[in-house]
């Protein structure tokens, strides 16, 4: 057999051993979970697959979390945290700790990503036409709810409980423009197309809302979000 | 040649800093923002500010877990088989397909692993009675069919060196496109292409066609288009503009002429993939 290689018989061999190892590596699990985001992506930089598997535990829904709200198609959402994943297996060093928490950095790596790939599918002169379960999607599903009853708040996790208080408190032009720019992915001089207002207005107003946001949320949230336990994320 | 537009000041790079941070500039303004970023020390500091602000409003969307499938391909493409293996994840048993090493010499295998490596070794002679039954089907593909008839041989190379075997599995979200359908990778280790044979798909017509890609990186590359003929099977002699353990995956995706194409299966390239 050769060194990375498996022939028929080590293909069998490895699925029932691979059930074996299982139990062994438990513990294993149960001390990588309790290891801080710094410390994983540390080891990501010595070529640790079992740190990776710990961050991406601990990250993928959110990641995709972000990508389908962008793209509003779960294929493609995939893609894209696919390549946000293997982007940080194989660059782990774009993470500079000193810049701020890993879960932010992350998660604006996600939202780039899609952005991408959002603005890639609107400029293909033959793309497909929506999927009907696209179609039949209202965005609003997939966007964050500014002002969620507390039942639905208990559902869905205490994650991002602080952004979604701070942006209840944007009026909801600002929430709007918000969405757009960030979920839409829409310039600012298509935001002012979109909504028949003055370039120089746009921006302004874009301004205001992010420095109001910036205002609302304490400083380093996302780190306190890095903080928490990683079983009270989803 | 036009002089390059003068640098920005700091109120005129603050003033566009949050729609920086959000991608929301068009790219000569977004270059005008990052060259006065490059010399500035204070408005670094407040895009900081904007990106951690950014960077929590993607907290605000809701999670969504991604598909089994997306974690056991990741795992395999960075190759999380070697020295420290990754965790199981939570959501599924470990795959089947991983190319992993259970070195008989390696002292770190228990007694049981080796137990396990003997009792399989009978089913995997059970499955080169499988492999045979693909040889059967090759052969009845293939005789009637004389263009393709110069193929034969080099199957016939691949099944008698027994290769490597590598099943294909749904891509993330094809589960029900796939339905019975299922795919092998084979490889062998004198063949300069590897051969993708498939069963159970519905046929190419005027709507559907499958194409095959490689991928390393990220980045894939179309390698050919797979016909499926009436009884659902099919097969392809894959060639790739660089040699095949260069690559990492290997998939089909399915879709009409001119429409997106869509996964449908995939599998990691064995790193004993020809040269």
């Amino acid at each position: 057999m050769g060194a990375r290689g498996y022939t028929l018989a080590s293909w069998l061999v490895t699925a029932d051993a691979a059930g074996v190892a299982e139990a062994t590596v438990a513990a294993h699990a149960a001390h990588e979970r309790a290891s801080t985001d710094v410390d994983l992506v540390r080891r990501l930089r010595q070529r640790d697959a079992g740190a990776f598997a710990t961050l991406y535990d601990r990250y993928a829904a959110q990641v995709h979390g972000v990508a389908r709200a962008i793209l509003r198609d779960d294929h493609l959402a995939e893609e894209a945290t696919h390549d946000v994943f293997l982007g940080l297996w194989q660059q782990p060093q774009n993470f500079e700790p000193a810049r701020g928490s890993f879960a932010a950095w992350l998660l604006r790596v996600a939202r780039n990503r899609a952005i991408d790939l959002l603005r890639r599918r609107r400029e293909q002169p033959f793309a497909p036409p929506a999927t009907a379960e696209s179609e039949a999607a209202d965005p609003l599903d997939w966007l964050v709810d500014p002002d969620p009853d507390p039942a639905e708040q208990a559902i869905s996790s205490v994650v991002g409980q602080e952004v979604r208080a701070a942006l209840a408190r944007l009026t909801p032009d600002q929430r709007h423009l918000l969405e757009l720019a960030y979920f839409g992915g829409l310039t600012q001089r298509e935001i002012a197309a979109q909504l028949e207002r003055p370039l120089g207005t746009v921006k302004t107003q874009i301004r205001t809302a992010m420095q109001r946001l910036a205002a609302l949320l304490p400083a380093n949230d996302a780190a306190a979000y890095r903080t928490r336990a990683p079983e009270a994320r989803p | 040649m036009m002089p390059p537009p003068p640098l920005l000041g700091c109120a005129e790079a603050n003033a566009n800093l949050a729609a920086y941070a959000l991608d929301a500039l068009p790219p000569a303004e977004r270059r005008r923002v990052a060259a006065h970023l490059r010399v500035c020390v204070a408005c670094p500091l407040a895009l900081a500010r904007y990106e951690e602000v950014i960077g929590a409003l993607g907290t605000a969307a809701v999670p969504a877990a991604p598909s089994a499938a997306l974690r056991r391909r990741l795992l395999v493409e960075i190759g999380a088989t070697g020295n420290r293996a990754a965790a199981p994840g939570p959501e599924s048993a470990p795959p089947r397909h991983l190319p992993t090493e259970i070195g008989a010499g390696d002292p770190s295998v228990s007694p049981r692993w080796r137990r396990a490596a003997l009792a399989l070794a009978l089913a995997a002679a059970l499955l080169l009675v499988g492999l045979g039954v693909a040889g059967v089907f090759l052969h009845r593909s293939l005789v009637s069919g004389g263009e393709i008839a110069d193929d034969r041989q080099e199957i016939a190379e691949y099944l008698r060196n027994g290769g490597t075997m590598t099943a294909l599995i749904p891509a993330a979200g094809a589960e029900g496109l796939v339905q019975r359908g299922q795919g092998s990778l084979i490889v062998a280790p004198n063949q300069p292409r590897a051969l993708l044979i498939v069963a159970g798909l519905p046929p190419t017509d005027a709507g559907r066609r499958y194409r095959v890609w490689v991928a390393r990186n990220g980045q894939r590359t179309w390698v050919g288009e797979l016909t499926v003929a009436t009884d659902g099977s099919g097969y392809l002699l894959v060639a790739a503009p660089a040699p095949m353990p260069t690559y990492q995956t290997l998939g089909i995706a399915r879709g009409a002429p001119g429409s997106q194409m869509r996964d449908l299966l995939w599998a990691p390239v064995p790193r004993s993939a020809p040269n």
